[in-house]
């Protein structure tokens, strides 16, 4: 199934999370580095997270 | 514009490893969220039941609080412009 651009957001919200809340931090491993990336150090910059479904997928 | 971008994705290390490399590389870090399964994903509430999380985009402001949410068709492919617009509503 190809995957197409586009703008058919189908949730501003989640079961867990709306605009306004605090992000849940968290510490992940990093593929192209030994450490962990923790949410609550990037304070001072905006970040996005990206959820994507699996790896050898479009991002 | 000051704003780091991560990809979360609840394969293991190595498969996030062997697809940048398929890629080319990737210029931004793609996180494991392999064990506890999902956690992060859950905690977002983009978990889905199949074990993967969904196509979704947090915009955290840089006092760590929830600016924009845009959870996607699993088989669509966010318009980048749409993220741009928000980064930029945040100064």
């Amino acid at each position: 199934m190809a995957v197409q651009k586009g703008r058919s957001s189908v949730a501003d919200s989640t079961a867990t999370l709306k605009a306004g809340d605090p992000a849940p931090d968290f510490s992940l491993a990093m593929h192209n580095d030994d450490g962990a990336w923790t949410l609550s150090e990037q304070r001072g910059k905006a970040v996005v997270l990206a959820f994507f479904p699996f790896a050898f997928t479009p991002t | 514009m000051n704003a780091q971008v991560v990809g979360i994705s609840t394969d293991p290390r190595p498969a996030q490893r062997a697809w940048s490399e398929t890629l080319g590389g990737i210029s931004f870090p793609l996180l494991s969220d392999f064990y506890p399964h999902g956690a992060v994903a859950q905690a977002y509430g983009v978990f889905r039941a199949q074990g993967m999380a969904e196509r979704a985009l947090f915009v955290i402001d840089a006092d760590g609080i929830v600016r924009y949410i845009d959870v996607h068709e699993l088989r669509e492919q966010p318009d980048e412009n749409v993220l741009f617009e928000e980064l930029a509503k945040l100064g």
